[in-house]
């Protein structure tokens, strides 16, 4: 009986309820769906598709976002850094209002004890503290328990060189249920014109030559279960040795930490590098530099890294315009697809902080200015309220969660 | 099938007992099942509330050619479940659970017809979980679309996506 409505009807979708549709599909999915005819193949030139594939993009909350709060963390230093404060404040409200500060586990019996934190999150309730010593910590806010970090034994200083060690990943190994740390250690020659006081003046007899270059870094990968660090070999071009914007734009997503790696070579390409912490295997996704060529060749162009409501997302920033692209799959340059160019914003924002629930986006303004939000749906700035500048802002997607630490130590 | 449809009768001809009876509306399915529903339902359904409102009430049976008389009891769910503000995300989970593809369009066809903002925005995200992962082929059969590209076309352009044909579920020619 069902069969009387036409099968005509029944069988076509109109354009304008498929489009519907097809703004809720992953990017993947929908790029795929280019080859079903040729309707489908430009709908990102589109513009009427491209507004209701933003707004579902920004407005339909990613799992990856339950339950969790913005922490706003920040590095203020007096005029001549002599003083420097960590502050960790918990931001919630519409405007971000409620500000709840959050003390630091004081391990090392500080008197005002202070650190910084990885920006890639907290894993499982767990955030990852370092200062500059290199000591990091281990740390649950919601039960306060904390782990010290032992350090790797790096088997000798080499002389006239000093060791610098750069955390580009933490995050948790489904397949082994281990938490990892990963970290490139490199090293610098200790010159005798830096205001260092370790800086040991060079013998005669000996050359710069002989010194540099003989200590190549390496990547060091510690786990919890273990307790212990160990070297690991991983495959990646010269380039991406260099710590690049390190400590800033790292992310972690489902069992692989991502960092950007700057490049300022022939073809001026930046690489996203993705690390398995189960298998430990690394490799890298370009990304395309795609500036228009009218810019300004003395204007500052940087990239920044964030999970934008659960996709990896690049942000192009030149002079006050920001180009929002999204990765399609991991490894695949060509998937990098351009869905946002917010700007021109007034001259003082400089820079991307961190991307908060939905289509938030933090810019810091230059020198120590307030932070502001630019929330991508509304396509308004927000003032945060009561948040002043710093000398380094960073917000971070927190969960708690009351897994414990140490329960996982043999 | 005939059975069911009748049990849903029965159990909608139950609430013709209670007193406002009187002022139920008949929904009438492409093949000539009868619903009768209370008017607040009609409400949600844009499309049967300005019939209503345009013959000023006087008109209490309405056709609904295009809806056929498997969906209009879903739909008549899904109305009655917002009118008392009960959609939760697990009702709408139960809800879809045992419609195959083919059925949630058939039904987002029907609350589109209807003018049911709500339902449309659900199952239109319904449509989009489901078919995420299916082939081009799947995707054409499934809206109805015929393929416009020459086959070198095709081709080429599928050379240039071919990181998007990774993860695809193989098509099941059963489900319908």
């Amino acid at each position: 009986m069902a069969k009387s409505v036409s099968e005509k009807v029944r069988n076509y979708i109109p354009d304008d309820l498929a489009f519907s549709i097809l703004s809720k599909l992953p990017l993947k999915s929908l790029k795929r769906f280019g080859c079903v005819n040729k309707t489908w193949s430009v709908l990102f030139e589109n513009p009427n598709f491209m507004i209701m594939f933003r707004n579902n993009f920004t407005s339909i909350p990613h799992s990856y976002y339950n339950d969790t709060s913005i922490i706003l963390h920040q590095i203020v230093c007096n005029h001549n850094r002599t003083y420097v404060s960590f502050t960790l404040d918990s931001l919630s409200g519409e405007r971000f209002e409620n500000k709840v500060k959050l003390d630091f586990p004081n391990p090392f019996q500080q008197e005002d004890p202070g650190f910084c934190v990885l920006v890639s999150g907290s894993i499982n309730g767990i955030l990852c503290l370092y200062d500059s010593d290199d000591a990091i910590v281990l740390w649950n806010p919601a039960t306060e328990e904390f782990k010290v970090i032992p350090p790797s034994p790096v088997e000798s200083l080499p002389p006239y060189q000093a060791i610098i060690k750069f955390i580009h990943g933490f995050g948790y190994d489904p397949f082994s249920d281990d938490y990892k740390i990963i970290r490139n250690v490199g090293f610098v020659p200790i010159t005798d014109d830096d205001d260092d006081d370790d800086a040991l003046p060079l013998p005669p007899d000996v050359q710069w030559e002989d010194v540099c270059g003989d200590y190549v870094p390496f990547w060091e990968v510690y786990s919890l279960v273990c307790n212990s660090w160990r070297k690991v070999d991983l495959v990646l071009p010269a380039c991406c040795w260099q710590g690049g914007n390190c400590n800033n734009d790292l992310l972690y997503l489902d069992g692989m930490c991502h960092w950007l790696s700057n490049y300022y070579g022939d073809d001026n390409e930046e690489y996203v590098v993705s690390f398995d912490l189960t298998n430990e295997v690394c490799f890298t996704t370009i990304i395309p530099t795609l500036i228009p060529l009218d810019i300004d060749p003395n204007s500052w162009v940087r990239h920044a890294l964030v999970l934008l409501n659960g996709s990896i997302a690049s942000i192009l920033s030149y002079t006050t315009t920001f180009h929002i692209s999204i990765l399609g799959k991991l490894g695949v340059k060509e998937s990098w697809t351009k869905i946002f160019v917010v700007g021109p914003l007034s001259d003082d924002i400089k820079y991307c902080i961190g991307a908060g629930k939905n289509g938030d986006i933090f810019f810091a303004k230059e020198d120590g200015g307030d932070p502001i939000c630019f929330d991508l749906c509304t396509q308004m700035i927000e003032e945060l309220d009561g948040v002043k500048g710093a000398h380094n802002s960073k917000i971070i997607i927190y969960k708690e969660s009351l897994v414990s630490i140490g329960a996982r130590n043999h | 099938m005939a059975e069911e449809v009748s049990s849903q009768m029965n159990s909608l001809s139950i609430s013709e007992t209670n007193p406002s009876s009187s002022a139920t509306i008949s929904l009438v399915s492409g093949d000539d099942i009868v619903f009768k529903v209370e008017p607040t339902i009609a409400k949600e359904m844009e499309t049967v509330q300005s019939f209503i409102d345009e013959t000023d009430g006087k008109i209490t049976t309405i056709p609904l050619p295009n809806i056929s008389s498997h969906d209009l009891p879903y739909v008549i769910e899904y109305c009655e479940k917002s009118i008392a503000g009960k959609i939760t995300k697990e009702f709408e989970a139960e809800f879809v659970k045992k419609l195959n593809n083919e059925e949630v369009k058939e039904l987002f066809l029907a609350a589109n017809y209807l003018n049911i903002k709500k339902l449309l925005d659900f199952l239109s995200q319904v449509i989009a979980d489901r078919i995420a992962n299916k082939s081009v082929e799947y995707v054409r059969r499934y809206f109805g679309i015929e393929n416009d590209f020459t086959p070198e076309e095709e081709a080429k352009l599928r050379e240039e996506l071919a990181w998007t044909f990774t993860g695809v579920d193989p098509d099941d020619e059963d489900e319908n």
